[in-house]
């Protein structure tokens, strides 16, 4: 039985797909096997092409972890991105060249998944190790050079969930380690808690793994509750009226946008209510998601994408193979309960 | 204004996204024209090459074009409108 860090309780088993999406994820699938055969591909389409064979087939049916070898590697350490991929945007040049967490997370837990007797966990635990700052979190500071203030929050608890859960593996959280792994990630001059479900999430996945949970910050009740205002059924990743601009310091420029419901952050939203302490706040979140999950069931293909202004052209991707397989768990989870 | 070149000062490095928002950027360029691809669309779409995270909360599509014709082509727009009633544009403009 396989599962990710980033798909929550999702259960990666054969037919664990909805059959609205079946055709939707063989035509990905099979894009992205002959773009890959041409040398063109990315950990992240690799680790979702795998999490399509699983949902689909119930085990890798394709050899992404040769893939890999071949296209994403060099000097022994895992790339984002093929060499034939960063020509995907001009003048990209060396700059694919990237050994992010996420690319050393996809690569271990690819492998763990082919072969988890093989897998070396210290080499793995060593790449995340070298990533840590002096400020004590763990990101891509060689890949890019931004302040910590204006890196994306998610983006920092994110490559700590995922360094910390292949440091466990590797037998690396011990003596004081945890604790001080921990106190970085909560720490609020660091990493505030600005209500992002997708960043909370992955702070609380951390800290799980972590066994500190008890440092999770209060306040995910609002939160929780401000990313569902303006939507009728769901929740956005973030508040529309917490989203200001951080050089203009006013929402004037942002009072138009709109926000969007989505699979992915229902699932982040229900591993969040478990750290609701009001058990009314915790009681109206649960409604809602399974509200949420009856909506699903009734119209699979809602997956709405971000609109710019009153643009009504897509600002980035709608339907995508994670979304799906969140929107499969929970349709699944509403079919159970009913 | 933020930076661009060879080093990527202020590029998004995650190409998952700039390459996500390319769709949206060359439909917006498509859109006054109703269903006829533009000249970005069908002849630039390839020369795509990053988004900047500004902050500003606005999208916009920027364009960029190498100088270099501009050398030659300004100088000599002088030389031909003004040439009769300046005597040395080279130096008499400045």
């Amino acid at each position: 039985m396989s599962e990710h860090l980033i798909l929550p309780k999702v259960v990666l088993v054969k037919d664990a797909i909805n059959p609205a999406y079946d055709q939707y994820l063989k035509g990905w699938r099979e894009e992205a096997i002959r773009r890959a055969d041409e040398g063109d591909t990315a950990a992240s389409i690799c680790l979702q092409a795998t999490l399509i064979d699983l949902v689909l087939y119930g085990k890798p049916r394709h050899a992404w972890n040769e893939v890999m070898d071949e296209y994403l590697t060099k000097d022994d350490k895992p790339l984002a991105y093929s060499e034939a991929f960063g020509k995907r945007l001009h003048k990209f040049n060396n700059q694919y060249r990237q050994t992010t967490v996420h690319a050393i997370h996809t690569r271990w837990w690819i492998e763990r998944l082919n072969d988890s007797n093989a897998v070396d966990h210290e080499r793995f635990a060593t790449l995340v190790l070298n990533k840590r700052q002096e400020d004590g979190l763990i990101y891509d500071a060689d890949v890019s050079e931004t302040i910590l203030r204006h890196r994306m929050k998610a983006e920092l608890t994110l490559s700590m969930a995922m360094a910390v859960e292949i440091l466990r593996a590797a037998g690396k959280l011990t003596g004081t380690l945890p604790l001080e792994l921990s106190t970085s990630i909560t720490d609020q001059r660091k990493c505030p808690a600005l209500g992002y479900m997708s960043t909370e999430f992955f702070r609380l996945k951390a800290l799980n793994i972590l066994c500190h949970v008890n440092l999770f910050p209060t306040g995910i009740a609002e939160h929780v509750e401000a990313c569902a205002e303006d939507l009728d059924v769901g929740w956005c990743d973030f508040s529309m009226k917490s989203k200001v601009d951080a050089y203009m310091g006013t929402a004037k420029r942002t009072q138009r946008d709109k926000p969007i419901h989505s699979p992915l952050i229902a699932c982040y939203v229900a591993m969040l209510t478990e750290q609701i302490l009001d058990a009314d706040k915790k009681a109206k979140a649960l409604d809602r998601l399974a509200s949420y999950t009856r909506h699903l069931k009734r119209n699979p293909l809602d997956i709405p994408a971000f609109q710019m202004r009153d643009v009504p052209i897509r600002f980035g991707a709608d339907k995508t193979p994670i979304e799906m397989i969140c929107a499969s768990h929970l349709i699944t989870q509403c079919r159970k309960e009913t | 204004m933020l930076r661009g070149g060879n080093s990527g000062d202020g590029k998004l490095r995650t190409m998952e996204i700039s390459l996500s928002i390319k769709e949206w950027a060359l439909e917006i360029a498509d859109a006054p024209l109703s269903g006829v691809k533009s000249i970005l669309h069908r002849d630039y779409a390839d020369r795509y090459s990053h988004v900047e995270p500004t902050g500003a909360g606005v999208a916009r599509i920027d364009f960029w074009a190498s100088s270099t014709l501009c050398r030659w082509y300004f100088p000599l727009l002088m030389f031909t409108v003004f040439g009769n009633i300046v005597a040395d544009p080279t130096h008499e403009f400045y």
